[in-house]
Order: C-alpha cells, then sequence, then structure tokens
C-alpha cells in the first residue's frame, strides 16, 4: 500500500479521536520544550566540567602558610621571601594572593585604556596579585612583551605605573589587537595607573563559572596577609607527589613554630563547583530521563486500549485485504504524523520558553544541534512506543470486523 | 458523604481492574511530583527571610558599581554585582555609631582565620565580626545558650565570648552543647557563649554576601577587631591584601555591612543627614526590602524549578490521555449506567474523582520519594551547607498542586464519557 493513500484514512482517524490525539500532541510538545532546555543546560554544565583553563592543571601544586596569630605585614613578607627562595630551589614558585580555583566568586576589576579609551568602553578583568615568579609558577606562556621577571619590579606600591600582564582576551578588547597592547597604559579600578609589559595566553586562574574567566590582569605585589600566605608551584610532569613531599619538609624546616603548612596538588574535580557542575549534569539526566519515561510507559500503557478501542477498524481493513506489515505501517505513520505535529507545536514553544530562560540565564541559547537530538529521541520513542499496539493490532483477524463490540 | 464513599468504592475498583495500567498513571505522577518537590526545596532556601528581620531595621548602602551589575547580569552570579552597593568602611561605621542615634546596630563581615577547639589541631576557621546588636536586630534563635550582650563589649578588655553557627557546632562539636567551651582563634581563646539555631532549608538573611564555605563560622565581637586584625573576604572598593587590618579600618574602601535600628521620625533624618556629609551616593535600605530582594533564588534554580513544572505539566496531560483511553474503554458500561438512571453529573463526578484519587496517590508517592530525591540532591549539587529540607510549606504547596493537577487531568476525561448517550451502545450489547 502506498503511503501517501493512507494518509486519507490517517487524517479522518485523527479528526474522529481528535481528544486523544491532540493530547498526545501536546505532550509530545511539551516535552520536547523540555528536553531542549534540559539538554541545554547539561550541555553548558558540562562545558563548565571539562572546561579548559588554560593552565597545567596536572603540573600545579598549592601550598599554604597559616599563621596561627596574626603577623606584621612586614614579618610576614620576610617570611614569604625565605619560603620561596626555599621552594623555588626545588620548583619555580609565587606567592599569590588567592588560592587557584578558588570557590567563591569575587569583584573583577574594571580596566580602562588611560588615553581615550576606545569607546569609552570599560574592560573587567579579574586581578591576580602576585610575585614576578607567577608565571613559571602558573604555567603561564607570554606571547608578546616580557613577564614580570623581566620587568624587575617587586612591590611597585606608591611609584608610577605598575608593570601589569593581561590575557590576550583583555589586551584585545582594551587595545584592539593583542600585540599593540605591550607598552601601554592603563587605568584599573583597584590599584591606579598599570603599564602593560606583556601579554599572556588565555588562562583561567579562579576557574570557568565566573563570567569571562579568561580575562585576567597579573600585577606584581608581595601577596601575604598577617594571616596566611598562599603559594603555587609548577612541579615536572610526574613528579608532583616528590614535589609535595619535598615542599612540605621545606616549609616545615623553617623555623617558625608559630604556623601550620599545608601543601597539597591542585585538583580541579574536588572543588566545589567542579562538582556542582558534575552534578547538576546527572540531576538533569534524570529530569530530562524522567519526561520522555514518563511520557513513553503513558504511551505503552494505552497500548491495548488504543487497539481494543479500534478492532473493528482494523478487522475491516485485514477483510478488505490489508496485510499485518501494512497494520503496523499503518499505526507507525499515524504516530509520526501525530509525532511530527508535536515537534512542530514544541518548536515553537521550545522558541517562547527559550527568550523567557534567556531573560534569566543568557548562556542558555537554543542551538539546532540540541533541537535535532531532542526531535530525534521522541521520533524514536514515538514510534517505540507505537510498535507495540501496532503489532497487537496486526495480530487482529479480519473476522473481527463482524464483532458489534 | 454516603455518596462519596460509595463513589470512591467505585473508583477503587475501577483502579484494580488494570492493576498495571494504574501503577503507570500512579508511578508516573509520583516521580515527576518527587522532581518538582526538589525544585521546590531549592527555590525554597531563599524564602521567608523578613520573618528574620525587624520592620524599623536599616542597611547602609550607596550606588551600586554598574559596570560590574552589568558583568554579573544573566550569570548564575546574578547579585553579585549589586553587593558592590553593600560595603561600608570603617571610618564610616563609627562616625554613624558616634552619633548614638540607633538603637541597636552591627557591622557584619566575615574573615578567615586559622583556630578551632583548644583540644584539637587549628584549622582554616571562618570568623563572622559583628556587635551584640547582631542578635536583636535579626532576632537570632538560639539551639544552646545565648548571645554575647552590649555590657560584654562595654566592659574593659571586653569579655572573650563568642557564639558559633549551628553548622560551624555540627561541623566542630558534632552538634553537642557546646557552651562554655573554649574555642581558640588567631591564638586568642574565646568561651562560647551560645550556639544559634539553623532554620530547616532555609538561608539566613545575614548570610547573604557570605561564600558557602564561610558560613559555618564563629561570631566573634567586633570590639576584638584590632586584636585579631581580620582580613574582610570581601571589600569594594577592593584592598589589596597585604594591607593589614590597622591599613584597613582607616581606608575608605567598604569592608562591612552596617546595620540599624532606628526609630521612626528624626533619628532616621540624622542619620540620612550625617550620610549625606560622608558622600553623595550613601542611603539607608529598609531592611525588608533587601530580604524582598533576596528572596529570588539565583539564576538556575529558577530555571529548575520551570523545567520540573514542564515535567509536572507533561505528566498532567499523560495521566489525562490515560484517563480518558480507560474511560472511553468502558464507554458501553457508562452507557447501560446512564440507562438505568445515573445522571451525567454521578458519571462526571466518578471520573473526576478518579482522576483526583490517581493524582494525590501519586503525589503522596512523589513526596515521599523525594526525601531520597533531595539528598541526593544534596549529595551531588553541594551548593550550600544548609541542607534541603521538605517543609510543611513545601508539602502543602506540593499537595495544593497536585489536587488542581488531579481536577485538570480528570475534567476532559469525564466531561467526554459523561457526554456519552445512553442509547449509543444499547442496541450493539
Amino acid at each position: 500500500m502506498n503511503p501517501s493513500l493512507e494518509l486519507g484514512p490517517i487524517l479522518r482517524s485523527l479528526r474522529h479521536h481528535k481528544g486523544a490525539f491532540s493530547l498526545l500532541v501536546l505532550e509530545v510538545a511539551l516535552g520536547f520544550v523540555m528536553l531542549t532546555h534540559t539538554m541545554i543546560a547539561i550541555r553548558n554544565y558540562y562545558r563548565l566540567y571539562v572546561h579548559a583553563l588554560g593552565l597545567p592543571e596536572d603540573q600545579l601544586v598549592v601550598a599554604r602558610r597559616r599563621f596561627l596569630q596574626p603577623r606584621d605585614i612586614e614579618r610576614a613578607r620576610d617570611a614569604a621571601r625565605a619560603d620561596l627562595a626555599a621552594m623555588n630551589r626545588i620548583a619555580p614558585a609565587a606567592a599569590v594572593d588567592t588560592a587557584p580555583l578558588p570557590d567563591a566568586a569575587a569583584f573583577p576589576a574594571v580596566l580602562t585604556r588611560s588615553q581615550g579609551g576606545r569607546d569609552g568602553r570599560e574592560v573587567l578583568a579579574w586581578p591576580l596579585y602576585a610575585t614576578p615568579g607567577v608565571a613559571a609558577a602558573l604555567g603561564i606562556d607570554v606571547v608578546f612583551g616580557t613577564g614580570l621577571d623581566a620587568a624587575g619590579v617587586a612591590d611597585a606600591r606608591g611609584g608610577g605605573a605598575k608593570p601589569v600582564l593581561l590575557t590576550w582576551s583583555v589586551a584585545e578588547k582594551l587595545f584592539g589587537t593583542a600585540d599593540r597592547a605591550v607598552g601601554r597604559d592603563l587605568a584599573c579600578s583597584t590599584f591606579g595607573t598599570g603599564h602593560v609589559v606583556g601579554v599572556a595566553r588565555d588562562f583561567a586562574f579562579r576557574g570557568g563559572w565566573v563570567p569571562a574567566p579568561k580575562a585576567f590582569i597579573v600585577v606584581p605585589a608581595q601577596a601575604v596577609t598577617e594571616h596566611e600566605i598562599i603559594y603555587v608551584l609548577r612541579a615536572p610532569a610526574g613528579r608532583r607527589d616528590a614535589v609535595i613531599s619535598d615542599v612540605t619538609a621545606a616549609l616545615a624546616g623553617a623555623a617558625d613554630p608559630d604556623a601550620t603548612i599545608v601543601v597539597k596538588r591542585l585538583e580541579r574535580e574536588t572543588t566545589r563547583f567542579a562538582q556542582l557542575s558534575s552534578g547538576a549534569v546527572i540531576i538533569l539526566i534524570w529530569t530530562g530521563f524522567l519526561v520522555v519515561a514518563v511520557a513513553l510507559a503513558g504511551s505503552l500503557a494505552l497500548a491495548s486500549f488504543s487497539v481494543a478501542e479500534r478492532t473493528r477498524q482494523i478487522g475491516v481493513r485485514r477483510a478488505l485485504g490489508a496485510s499485518r506489515g501494512e497494520i503496523v505501517r499503518y499505526f507507525l505513520l499515524e504516530n509520526l504524523v501525530l509525532t511530527t505535529f508535536g515537534l512542530a507545536l514544541g518548536l515553537g514553544l521550545a522558541a517562547g520558553m527559550n527568550q523567557l530562560v534567556r531573560r534569566i540565564m543568557e548562556d542558555m541559547v537554543l542551538t539546532a544541534d540540541v533541537a535535532l537530538l531532542s526531535m530525534t529521541v521522541f521520533l524514536t520513542t514515538g514510534l517505540l512506543s507505537a510498535l507495540v499496539p501496532a503489532r497487537r493490532a496486526a495480530l487482529i483477524p479480519p473476522w473481527a470486523a463482524t464483532r458489534t463490540l | 458523604m454516603r455518596n462519596v464513599g460509595y463513589n470512591l468504592r467505585l473508583v477503587g475498583k475501577s483502579l484494580r481492574r488494570d492493576p498495571w495500567f494504574t501503577v503507570v498513571m500512579v508511578l508516573g505522577q509520583a516521580l515527576s511530583v518527587s522532581i518538582f518537590v526538589t525544585a521546590l526545596t531549592t527555590s525554597q532556601r531563599y524564602a521567608n527571610m523578613t520573618g528574620q528581620v525587624r520592620g524599623d531595621v536599616f542597611r547602609v548602602e550607596r550606588d551600586p558599581n554598574t559596570a560590574l551589575v552589568r558583568f554579573y547580569r544573566g550569570t548564575q552570579f546574578e547579585v553579585f554585582g549589586e553587593f558592590s552597593a553593600n560595603y561600608v568602611s570603617v571610618p564610616t561605621v563609627r562616625a554613624l555609631a558616634a552619633t548614638g542615634l540607633a538603637t541597636a546596630s552591627t557591622v557584619n563581615f566575615v574573615s578567615v582565620a586559622t583556630g578551632g577547639p583548644v583540644e584539637g589541631p587549628a584549622n582554616r576557621l571562618a570568623v563572622r565580626f559583628c556587635d551584640a546588636g547582631f542578635f536583636e536586630i535579626f532576632d537570632v534563635p538560639f539551639r544552646y545558650g545565648g548571645p554575647f550582650t552590649r555590657a560584654d563589649e562595654r566592659i574593659s578588655p571586653p569579655a572573650a565570648v563568642v557564639v558559633l553557627s549551628d553548622l560551624l557546632n555540627q561541623k566542630l562539636y558534632g552538634g553537642a552543647d557546646s557552651t562554655g567551651r573554649t574555642i581558640r582563634i588567631s591564638g586568642h581563646d574565646f568561651r562560647v557563649a551560645g550556639v544559634m539555631r539553623q532554620r530547616a532549608g532555609k538561608l539566613n538573611l545575614w548570610d547573604f554576601g557570605v561564600a558557602p564555605e564561610n558560613i559555618a563560622n564563629v561570631v566573634v565581637p567586633f570590639a576584638f577587631a584590632d586584636v585579631l586584625r581580620p582580613m574582610p573576604v570581601f571589600s569594594y572598593p577592593p584592598v589589596a591584601t597585604n594591607e593589614g587590618w590597622h591599613a584597613i579600618a582607616e581606608s575608605p574602601s567598604g569592608v562591612t555591612e552596617y546595620w540599624l535600628r532606628l526609630p521612626a521620625g528624626e533619628a532616621r533624618t540624622q542619620i540620612k543627614a550625617v550620610l549625606a556629609s560622608i558622600g553623595p551616593h550613601w542611603l539607608l535600605r529598609p531592611a525588608n526590602e533587601i530580604a524582598g530582594r533576596f528572596s529570588k533564588p539565583p539564576p538556575p534554580y529558577r530555571i529548575f524549578v520551570i523545567l520540573t513544572l514542564v515535567v509536572l505539566e507533561v505528566s498532567v496531560i499523560n495521566l489525562m490521555r490515560m484517563l480518558l483511553a480507560k474511560a472511553t474503554s468502558r464507554a458501553a458500561e457508562i452507557g447501560i449506567h446512564r440507562a438505568l438512571g445515573a445522571g451525567r453529573n454521578v458519571i462526571f463526578t466518578r471520573q473526576l474523582l478518579e482522576g483526583v484519587v490517581v493524582s494525590m496517590v501519586g503525589s503522596l508517592l512523589g513526596l515521599a520519594l523525594a526525601i531520597p530525591t533531595v539528598t541526593m540532591f544534596d549529595r551531588l549539587i553541594p551548593d550550600l551547607p544548609v541542607r534541603l529540607a521538605v517543609t510543611p510549606t513545601i508539602v502543602a504547596t506540593t499537595l495544593l498542586i497536585c489536587l488542581l493537577a488531579g481536577l485538570v487531568s480528570g475534567i476532559y476525561p469525564a466531561w467526554r464519557i459523561a457526554s456519552v448517550a445512553p442509547t449509543r451502545y444499547l442496541g450493539k450489547i
């Protein structure tokens, strides 16, 4: 039987059962809306989880010296100098104002060009205050200009422009092209005037969760507090555990009973945000699975009813010469038509819903691949759910047409 | 009433006739309800904060940095840009406190120190600095003991007493009564005067703007700031970490929230005048307004609630389809009922009742399933140390929504089946 010839009876049947079929169309449409948005969220969280930070994460070590009592800043600086001298004999090290991949957001700095900011635009960047060896300690790749080491600066507080290192994306936003940034001055909301001495390949020190995670400005400073000094070290590949043990011994060896030492590998997977993103992916997969499973189970449970209701109709078709295969095909085609209607309606609803959702979170963008994947899921499950009643219907003998009920 | 009982018996019979079909209907509804309840618990963490603060309380704020507000908008840290308005410098706090106009006032900021119970090793310890007014302004409930008082602050030197948050007490003392125990913070010993009570499944108003890892904290009188020399976790404009406390305390950078309780009338006008003399952009923000602003859950949770609402809708339509199919298959039987004298309203009510019963049983099962789902959510997404909780409000909201869902899913099938003409099937039997 020609499928196009079957469309006539199918459309007549749809008109006859319009109540039940409208509900199916609506269920597919809403299911599609839900599944597309769940997939978008899964994609976004997964990207956050696997987000390349641009740092050699598997080589990084974080060490802390925590003071048991508040220590004067000058004395804390002395401790930092001694620690760095000891650590640099083991691996490149630097003191930083905050640990890499911190679990909290903070305030970025607002940067503008010192002379005639481009269109008066402000560029926001995460400041990283660190001792000059930070590029080597974090494995930052300086692509234009020099690192902070070469600038030969320590803490330039109070005197003129501070030498700073920008990541590529910040330099580009602020000065048009990254290579033109070197040698230029900028104004920073946190420390005043800066002089760009180098541009580094993009890296995300605070993890991938914060807005503009790879927008960084590295500022030389003796990064200590009255309570703690945080160091980052870069251990050669495969030697991280040995470095941790050597650094622990070196820091503990310094005659400072009034402090505790904590040395750990940098483990992105164990940070709270990494756990959140992997957890969110699991929860969202479960939510998406639920909606498909509920719809599928409902359709399968309806199989016996939908066949029983149409026994006479099928019996007549069989009596008029329709083969079992044609009955199966009829059911599948009917379901395909309904699912297609549902998906068409769902596409419109999903576009509307996406407008609403993007007002809440901008990165929840509905893309063609997500829409296509959701359509495939619904077409497949739709056909699967139609297969059971279709096969049952195919078993109906032609004489069933003569039954009254 | 007898009719309801009779109808319920008939509904029970009808549901027992196709047990697997009933199971699918109930289970579909239950699973959807369980995930919806989970989403509700996440958003409920941010609800009912107004009750935590008195009506005559204000916070000193200024205009937020618009570039920062724009930067964070549409991200999961949406309100963070606005936090740039919340921090006041220590000199400003001193100037406002010197007026003596507030009946109670408190600073509120968190710093990280090293310490812990004296009998154990020193670890990272989050410390909240505030004044005795904190407990009065926020009407803080206590699990054990009580707050430190203004008298504790006034004596010289101030009494070395602290209060633990419920979460820190759990962490350090396993939730036992720790009043009278000694805790060492940055080398100084303090006696625990009380342990605050954490509301189940809800964040505290005073914890907004505090990083999750610092919510389990020890509350220390601000009078000890010069001794403990805190490094405030957040400041705006940001202070450099290598500035010591004494430099920070003199700087114009905002490092602390400042809350005041002000009687109506003259005191408010005078405080506003003092603020105007400090700078042009300072204002008194009513605490109820702040509580209302924080009652909105963060964007990901709002989207999660929307998604689970769609799941619930899908399950309602699914239920409607199943009830309709079931009712249609029994059209002949209904026709006989009608022929024997049953009115349309009787058939309609019975069918509607079936929808409501399935929906309510599904929702009760869903609420039961929500408990492991919420626990799983908490483990997988340890967003905040305040555990999610299925509160009575959530149970009541869910039951109400499910009752409505049951009515909605039952009405169409009931109307369809009640419209069956009694003569339609009689000749065919």
